[in-house]
């Protein structure tokens, strides 16, 4: 897949705000690398934490949509999690050793070298 | 089924998009679907995948798919809701176009693939429960008729205290009145309704589609009450290879499973599929000198085949063969000497059955629409046994074909399904050595009509006429409305009739083992008795939410089914007495009312939660009365909960499912001695039943679970146990477990 140029989205879902600024509800939109339902599956897994309310992955558009509660995860939070597994997001990289553990049918990064 | 045309045509694919064609290990094409009017429409969201692998795409918005090439790999599986997973062999890996066709003539069910464990069908004009691989995993389920325990809506309980035999209920109403089908051919009916659930192995199932109410005139005029279909696995599909499941049930209960699949080549693949199932060991807990459950050998072996031709055919062809020996009775009974010659009692039971099946399927090249079916069985069914010094033997040869031509009317909302089938079933049955012979020849005819528009309705209503050879014409019209008030609300109504000739001698063997004398009003056509006529009517309302970023659905639904005729089992009128006749000018009903909700209760725990209540009357001799052994109560609750899956894949399950039945009424006693009665009702009891399954990765798993954990059993289930020729002897009012807690361990391994 070609490195497109990274685009991303933020939306504030909810106006919980106004009442608590603990428990704020968010929803973002970033950019995951990867390649196929198996990816989708992990990144999915991934992010089925605590104050993670939903994450969808699309693979048509590698398009992440994450809804989570601000009093118990941090955004850079979420891009780790999903970089501990092995995937880039559009703000931070996977290591070559977190990279290393996916399985080979899901090596998206070789498959931008070509 | 859906079909496909493989064609080169890369001026399309340049037409519709503008990516570029430059990497050759990448395969390009496009997806799309042909309106009514003949056009092309580009799919979005296809999943394109290779078969075998995980290594997919799924197509963008016009269409258009790019999947990594693997060259050692031909078969790229397109997968898309409403449609069949189908496989596309790839032989010059150049750019494709595929065109996919709703026409689903062999698979007259639709069936949706979804990631829950449970799904209510939403496009589907009758009330539909799918029960997916998920569910099904959920309770190590052996045979069919144990693979409703995680399920509010089928009931399944023990027919009597020696032979094992389970039998499912469905809106109050015995399995019989429920048209029980695998892969909408004919199984479980005639001679084998009632030991029949126990011939589709619960390893082999793919799915099963659960309808309550009346079901299509396309499948028959048997279904009253609804319809349970299987899947079975098949050949073709690309998850794996071989399948092995394995399972050691406490009291020695043994059960292998497995699947070969074999892909011959792009038209042909087969598959291989066998169960073995034993248990040796003489367990008697309650001390009544009965087998609490009976020893029993089993063995069923199928393979089929799978064609997938050009120009349109397609064809699926098969064979099954079963054979089950069943002993049970008292401990020290000797199965070698004759039971004349013995003062204990003993049941045992010998079936052999073999099946022959094909399906043909032909899609009309120039018209997308239009095609043309055939189904085909043809079963050859013996079984033997003696219940005491009492023995039944029955066999049965069937044959049955049913041709589907289906087409529109002008555009795709108007669908129309017309059909003829024949029906040819010779009986031949010994019962205390008075002969039942019959032969049924019954030719029909059907018509079924479809209107869509958008999402928001759909009905269906058709209309059968069989000439049956004994009975005349039965006429079975049915109708089914599906109203999608919002895209949250969904409401159906269905009403039908159904018709039926019960085989009364093996539908109620279980009452054999008991000393109660079968009384029936002769011997002609089929055993003096008409077929059985009712009248189902049924709504619901299926309303979706969202809480908290979760979904949920609660689903409440009303059925009735009024009987025209029935053939009534009177276990009233006298204890030591089966009286069997027909309704005639009497009153028949059962009324179902459920309300189930499911939802996500928390991350990764799911809960289903369900309450029914029937209402099931019929005129017996003392009067109007609740069916006897049947819980007018049911309360259902079922919690499951999976871990974070590890980096392969692997993740803990948790299941729990805890049933409150309701107090059941037992028929009339009084007239026997004080220590050979039975109480007028039985108290409430629950079941609670659990699982635990660690998933080490994708091909490998073990489970550890337990039925009846509570260890509930019923007191004295056999009445004058200790003396079995005795005019008091019952071992047929089961309404408990009768072995108590019951531990199981299993695995299954996968090999792509």
């Amino acid at each position: 897949m070609k490195s497109i140029k990274i685009f991303s989205l933020y939306i504030i879902l909810t106006s919980s705000s106004l009442f608590s600024q603990e428990k704020e509800v968010i929803k973002i939109a970033f950019k995951v690398e990867g390649i196929c339902g198996m990816c989708e599956e992990r990144i999915e897994n991934a992010l089925s934490v605590k104050g993670v309310k939903s994450a969808d992955w699309d693979l048509q558009t590698n398009v992440c949509t994450v809804v989570y509660r601000t009093d118990k995860i941090s955004e850079e939070e979420i891009h780790k999690l999903l970089n501990e597994v092995g995937h880039d997001t559009e703000k931070s990289k996977a290591s070559e050793e977190q990279y290393s553990g996916i399985h080979s049918c899901c090596r998206y990064r070789e498959e931008q070298d070509h | 089924m859906l079909k496909y045309l493989v064609k080169s045509l890369p001026a399309f694919l340049l037409l519709l998009s503008c990516f570029s064609l430059k990497a050759q290990d990448f395969l390009s094409g496009v997806v799309a679907e042909e309106s009514a009017g003949g056009k092309l429409i580009p799919l979005y969201g296809v999943n394109v995948f290779w078969k075998g692998t995980t290594i997919g795409t799924s197509t963008d918005i016009n269409g258009v798919f790019k999947i990594p090439d693997d060259h050692s790999n031909h078969n790229l599986i397109f997968s898309y809701v409403g449609y069949q997973n189908d496989t596309v062999f790839i032989k010059n890996h150049e750019d494709l176009m595929i065109v996919l066709k709703n026409a689903r003539i062999i698979d007259e069910v639709e069936i949706v693939y979804r990631q829950k464990a449970t799904s209510l069908s939403y496009m589907d004009s009758k009330y539909t429960e799918i029960l997916t691989e998920k569910e099904l995993f959920k309770a190590a389920c052996c045979n069919l008729s144990e693979s409703f325990e995680t399920n509010a809506t089928v009931d399944a309980s023990f027919s009597d205290a020696v032979t094992g035999t389970r039998q499912i209920q469905m809106l109050g109403l015995a399995g019989i009145y429920t048209q029980i089908t695998s892969e909408n051919l004919p199984s479980n009916r005639g001679l084998a309704t009632v030991y029949g659930l126990t011939y589709t192995p619960g390893a082999w199932l793919e799915n099963i589609s659960i309808t309550k109410g009346s079901g299509s005139v396309v499948n028959g005029y048997e279904s009253i009450t609804g319809q349970i279909n299987t899947e079975l696995r098949k050949p073709w599909v690309e998850d794996d290879r071989f399948y092995l499941n394995l399972y050691a049930g406490q009291g020695g209960r043994f059960e292998a499973n497995a699947d070969y699949k074999i892909h011959l080549n792009e038209k042909w693949s087969t598959s291989i599929l066998v169960h073995g199932k034993s248990l040796q060991i003489k367990n008697d807990v309650n001390d009544d000198n009965f087998l609490d459950m009976p020893l029993n050998q089993t063995f069923v072996g199928m393979n089929r085949w799978n064609y997938n031709g050009i120009k349109g055919v397609e064809g699926q062809f098969g064979l099954k063969y079963i054979d089950v020996q069943n002993r049970g009775g008292q401990l020290d009974h000797d199965f070698d000497k004759s039971p004349e010659s013995q003062m204990t009692w003993g049941n045992e039971f010998n079936t052999q059955r073999a099946e022959a099946f094909g399906k043909i399927a032909y899609v009309f090249p120039k018209r997308r629409y239009a095609s043309v079916g055939l189904q085909l069985l043809a079963v050859d069914h013996r079984h033997d046994a003696f219940f005491g010094r009492r023995q039944y033997l029955g066999d049965e040869q069937n044959l049955y074909a049913n041709l589907i031509y289906q087409n529109i009317i002008g555009n795709s909302n108007h669908q129309y399904k017309v059909g003829l089938s024949y029906m040819y079933d010779d009986f031949d049955e010994t019962f205390d050595s008075v002969l039942y012979k019959r032969t049924e020849m019954v030719p029909g005819a059907f018509a079924e009509y479809t209107y869509t528009f958008l999402e928001k309705i759909s009905l269906v209503a058709g209309v059968r006429v069989d000439n049956h050879n004994l009975f005349g014409v039965f006429f079975s019209p049915r109708f089914h409305l599906r109203y999608g008030i919002s895209e949250q609300t969904v409401v159906r109504l269905s009403a039908g009739m159904g018709t039926r000739v019960a085989n009364v001698l093996a539908e109620n063997s279980s009452y054999m083992a008991s000393s109660r004398e079968f009384i029936m009003p002769g011997n002609d056509k089929a055993f003096g008795l008409n077929p059985e006529r009712a009248v189902n009517m049924g709504i619901s309302l299926n309303q979706s939410f969202k809480l908290d970023y979760r979904e949920g659905d609660i689903i409440v639904d009303f059925f009735r089914t009024e009987f025209l005729d029935q053939t009534v089992i009177d276990i009233d009128k006298n204890p030591h007495e089966v009286n069997i006749y027909n309704l005639g000018t009497g009153r028949s009903y059962a009324n179902s009312f459920q309300i189930q909700i499911i939802y996500e209760l928390m991350k990764r725990l799911d809960m289903k939660v369900a309450y029914r209540i029937y209402d099931v009357k019929t005129d017996f001799s003392p009067g109007l009365l609740q069916k006897p052994l049947l819980a007018a109560e049911k309360g259902f609750l079922n919690l499951s909960y999976e871990t974070r899956k590890n980096k392969n894949f692997g993740l803990w399950k948790f299941d729990v499912t805890q049933q409150i039945i309701g107090s059941q009424r037992l028929p009339d006693t009084k007239s026997n001695p004080e220590e050979h009665r039975v109480v007028e009702n039985t108290p409430a009891y629950g079941l609670l039943g659990a699982q635990i399954t660690r998933v080490f990765n994708k091909q490998f798993e073990i489970y550890l679970g337990g039925e009846n954990l509570n260890d509930f059993t019923q007191d004295n289930p056999i009445l004058s146990a200790d003396d079995p020729y005795s005019q008091y002897f019952d071992a047929s009012l089961i309404w408990a477990p009768v072995f108590g807690r019951m531990m199981y361990a299993g695995l299954r391994w996968r090999i792509k």
